[in-house]
């Protein structure tokens, strides 16, 4: 940690009543004319971002609104890389959490991330369609080992065709067939 | 096969709102022990016997089913990575995307979920718990003599 890096992280973000100067700055903006410094004290914020963002979570999250230039640059990328680490590590709780503090509209990637780690949404039953599943079950437990590795599509407990390609499958069936009715399975290798 | 009832104070009310048959066991000599496949429609026409998993962190499917999709799909995040038990670590990126679950008998159910896209993914396409299979109901009778096995399927 560098003098310069030490100063900033030693004062508490609240006690500003605004952002610290140095966040609204550009990455390629020379702050101290000394490029290394500039770059390791933009990795210094960089580090804090997520306590920092933590941070402004006051009861009424009222920075948030009117501070887009925090997720512009590097603090953006370094949100972005917090979040989808995160959720590589399976922590869809947390990541959503820091999601929540960020507000809506400022990214469109981050919205994104907004968007998938929401929970499923059901939406209105329709009436069944399911038709001869049963019969096409039994196909594959009886016939399916002759097509290890490929894509077969069936109907009513009868095979249509197989590919190694989906697409390709696909492609053919659909030539011939209203897809509505077709089930698709890839009969595995081993 | 009729639904499932949960017992709410005095009333009994329905606990499924769809069942299908599912695949279970073995697909011939020597073939893999498919645990439980169950009929579902992926994006608005693409029928498919996909895994249910709930050991999976996220559903998934293929870059060629996600091809076959095309706009059906929602914006891709940034790549992550994933570890499966068939194929380690795999890379792709998260969609949100329609899945019904087909019944036989009762309802389908559709849901708008979320699922991995992976390039390297040649396995059926799996209905993992994040982003889908957590907001569902399941249940599953093994049935007295193979062929029989039901799943049943709701939510709240």
């Amino acid at each position: 940690m560098n003098a310069i890096g030490s100063v900033i992280i030693s004062v508490p973000f609240p006690i500003y009543g605004r952002f610290p100067p140095s966040w609204s700055y550009a990455e390629s903006e020379d702050t101290y004319g000394d490029a290394t410094l500039n770059a390791e004290f933009i990795k210094e914020e960089l580090h804090l971002s997520r306590s920092f963002i933590r941070s402004l979570s006051g009861p009424k999250n009222s920075y948030l609104p009117s501070n887009r230039h925090l997720f512009n640059g590097e603090v953006f990328f370094h949100t972005l890389e917090d979040i989808r680490s995160l959720v590589e590590g399976g922590n869809v709780e947390e990541a959503n959490h820091l999601l929540s503090l960020i507000h809506v509209g400022i990214s469109d990637k981050i919205d994104n991330w907004r968007r998938v780690l929401a929970k499923p949404i059901i939406k209105a039953k329709k009436p069944a369609t399911g038709k001869n599943i049963k019969t096409n079950i039994a196909w594959l437990q009886n016939e399916s080992g002759k097509y290890k590795g490929k894509w077969v599509a069936l109907k009513d407990g009868k095979l249509l065709g197989s590919h190694k390609s989906r697409i390709e499958l696909h492609q053919t069936i659909i030539k011939t067939h209203n897809l509505s009715e077709i089930m698709f399975f890839k009969v595995p290798e081993e | 096969m009729g639904h499932l009832f949960r017992r709410s104070g005095d009333q009994c009310v329905p606990w499924s709102i769809g069942n299908a048959p599912f695949l279970t066991g073995s697909l011939g000599p020597g073939q893999s022990f498919y645990l439980v496949g169950v009929t579902c429609r992926i994006g608005e026409i693409v029928e498919d016997i996909a895994i249910l998993d709930t050991g999976s962190p996220w559903s998934v499917i293929g870059r060629e089913t996600a091809t076959i999709l095309d706009n059906q799909l929602g914006e891709p995040t940034e790549t992550i990575r994933m570890l499966t038990a068939r194929y380690g670590w795999i890379e792709g990126e998260l969609c949100r995307l329609n899945i019904t679950l087909i019944a036989e008998n009762g309802n389908d159910l559709p849901i708008e979920g979320t699922v991995l896209v992976a390039d390297e993914w040649e396995g059926p396409t799996i209905l993992g718990y994040r982003g889908f299979l957590e907001k569902l109901r399941i249940g599953l009778d093994p049935g007295l003599v193979p062929g029989n096995q039901i799943f049943f399927f709701g939510a709240e």
